[in-house]
């Protein structure tokens, strides 16, 4: 414990030794602004900066795609609650509340809230991914198939959470966004499955054009639609109700759930392949589970902001576990970090854990500077996000429905990912406009092709003989975890229901 | 009164997932596995979501929700605007069809003097020329009228 801590404290010198210091701040700046323009990600910019960064040194590379990883994460959350855009498909945990509170004039409690969990979260998931480091490397090794499987299916049962209004609607959105996971190629036989003569859907649907349609395009035709003066549908920014102390206290107000959250965003995000979907879907139902105190869920209760967001940022420590320890990546934000590290030289595995400990560490405290730093700035400009949310709809519609449309092409530079995004955007806004739950769509969507994958090898497995679920304790939990998550909200809603019981 | 609309919807995607079954039965063993065990619950579930939206169609006669008249009102030309930029920029690209429609936009239904309109049209070509293809070097397909 002794050599990492050392570890620790070397890298935290060398990332705030002069000029060093500048490699994160900048990678930070521009990560913030990339992942506000229209599809142009954090992921784009690593891309882009891989062939400008031949030549470096390991210690800038490591410390400038740091940084990209941390700043591009909190912004996505802003579009989610101003617009009920996701930037990515782990903040759209997020717009369940979020935009809820934008609505109701309160987007600065709910970005001051984002980015104080973002920063708390990130520096709990960092200590505890230090402080893990020996277990949860063991932890990744006992990963199965049907360990995957289980973990699918967990990430798939938070669907029950996230539709309350009714869970009918909510698992047969959830089947409809599975289906479109399966189109292309099946991933054992390579037959191609609802391709309906296309070649564009040989690879399947991709998750950008589905997000935009489904949420961006969506809410811009309901807002011209809805003939909504605004967002919050307020005429001026005095009217706003939101505060961001309010936002930045709530972590302290809700520190267990903070604490809870930051942990299932380390631990789920270590696991290769899961990414921060499912630990931010997973958070925000433990949300709601625990919550006993007058819970307003899904209209706009902070703490579905506070607990996806910690568990997001808290994730971004985890997922470089199995990329460094392993050269395991589970997202493409990981993938290219790996394509960067060991086209400069830089070899993930236990070599690399165990000389080049303090290089490590840099990388850990450069993406902890960047949440921070995304965080204090994202705070100083609460209010002037906030403002958004008070421009006139006729004005405010068709620059968010433009950016939408080029972030579409863009993306790729496939006019036909436009097409795509307008069938899923009217798609949206009729799912909108009578009551169905788009959020489903885009959790079974993301996890559709690891429930596949391991569906298929698990089964393989089992009819080799070789499974035998009661010698597997992580299979066992996660079965546990998933029959509690499915009856808890049936079990409370019954007491809620019992004749005599407090409403 | 959207009560017809709902319960058309539910159809619509009952119609739909009824579909992808027949699809699902099409395919080989191994591929149809995981869609089978999905999409046939998933018909099941929006089967019943119908019956319970038509029911409670035949027992909600009401008055029709203003709120919902005004809604109506604004969903066409929303979806005529969002249509025409879609197969705008499908015919002849991001850098012509985003311009336009700023200009028409601000010309239609921002009420502006046609200059102004102008001006506005002729800044967003500037900040879509200037971000993507001078500064980002982001190639924005030319549209299918132009790609000949």
């Amino acid at each position: 414990m002794d050599a990492v801590l050392n570890a620790a404290v070397d890298g935290l010198a060398l990332v705030f030794a002069w000029p060093n210091i500048l490699y994160p701040v900048i990678g930070t700046l521009l990560a913030m602004t990339f992942s506000f323009l229209p599809g142009v990600s954090g992921v784009t910019l690593m891309a882009l900066a891989i062939p400008l960064t031949f030549g470096w040194d390991p210690l800038p590379i490591v410390l400038l795609f740091g940084a990209f990883m941390g700043g591009a994460t909190f912004m996505g959350s802003v579009t989610a609650i101003l617009f009920n855009v996701p930037g990515g498909a782990p903040n759209a945990a997020t717009l369940l509340d979020g935009h809820p509170m934008a609505m109701r004039g309160e987007a600065k409690t709910a970005i001051a809230c984002s980015a104080a969990a973002s920063a708390i979260g990130s520096t709990f998931g960092i200590v505890i991914l230090i402080a893990l480091l020996p277990a949860l490397r063991d932890l990744i090794l006992r990963f199965g198939p049907p360990e995957f499987l289980l973990l699918a299916v967990w990430g798939l049962s938070t669907v029950v959470m996230v539709s309350s209004k009714s869970w009918l609607k909510g698992l047969s959105m959830a089947g409809i966004g599975m289906m479109l996971a399966f189109v292309g190629l099946d991933p054992r036989t390579a037959e191609l499955r609802f391709a309906f003569g296309t070649d564009y859907l040989h690879d399947g649907l991709k998750i950008v054009p589905v997000l935009l349609g489904l949420f961006a395009l969506a809410e811009m035709i309901d807002l011209i639609a809805s003939g909504r003066a605004s967002i919050s549908g307020k005429r001026n920014a005095g009217q706003l109700s939101g505060s961001t102390r309010k936002g930045c206290l709530a972590p302290f107000r809700h520190r267990g759930l903070m604490l809870r959250s930051s942990v299932i965003g380390t631990v789920v995000g270590a696991i290769p392949g899961i990414g921060g979907t499912v630990a931010a879907f997973v958070a925000y139902g433990h949300a709601v589970h625990s919550s006993s105190e007058d819970p307003r869920f899904g209209d706009g209760d902070i703490r579905g902001v506070l607990a996806p967001e910690a568990a997001n940022d808290a994730k971004d420590g985890g997922s470089l576990l199995p990329v460094l320890a392993f050269g395991v990546p589970g997202s493409e934000g990981t993938i290219l970090l790996l394509a960067a590290l060991t086209l400069h030289g830089i070899e993930p595995g236990r070599e690399l854990l165990a000389d080049q400990l303090a290089l490590v560490f840099a990388l850990i405290w450069a993406l902890f500077l960047s949440n921070w730093l995304t965080s204090v700035l994202g705070l100083a400009v609460s209010g002037q996000f906030a403002r958004i949310t008070v421009v006139r709809t006729e004005f405010l519609a068709p620059v968010i429905l433009s950016l939408v449309i080029i972030a579409a092409i863009v993306y790729r530079g496939q006019p036909i990912d436009l097409v795509v995004t307008a069938l899923f955007g009217v798609f949206g806004y009729y799912l909108k406009r009578y009551d169905w739950p788009r959020v489903p769509i885009v959790i079974a969507f993301v996890l559709g092709g690891l429930f596949e994958t391991n569906l298929h090898l698990t089964l393989q497995l089992q009819a080799l003989g070789r499974i035998d679920l009661l010698a597997r304790p992580i299979a066992l939990v996660l079965v546990v975890l998933t029959v509690g998550t499915l009856l808890v909200p049936i079990i409370r809603h019954r007491r809620r229901n019992r004749p005599g019981s407090p409403r | 009164m959207t009560r017809p609309g709902r319960a058309v919807f539910t159809l619509l995607l009952l119609g739909g997932a009824l579909w992808l079954l027949a699809e699902t039965l099409t395919l080989g063993g191994p591929a149809r596995l995981a869609p089978i065990w999905v999409i046939a619950p998933t018909c099941v579930l929006l089967a019943i979501l119908s019956v319970l939206e038509w029911r409670s169609m035949s027992g909600d006669r009401g008055s029709p929700d203003p709120a919902e008249g005004r809604k109506r009102g604004g969903e066409a030309p929303a979806l005529l605007w969002f249509g025409s930029l879609v197969a705008a920029v499908l015919l002849a690209g991001i850098s012509i069809a985003v311009p336009l429609f700023f200009f028409l936009y601000a010309g239609l239904k921002w009420k502006r003097p046609w200059w102004i309109a102008l001006i506005i049209g002729a800044a967003a070509f500037a900040v879509l020329y200037l971000l993507f293809t001078v500064v980002l070097g982001i190639y924005l397909p030319p549209g299918w009228l132009r790609s000949g």
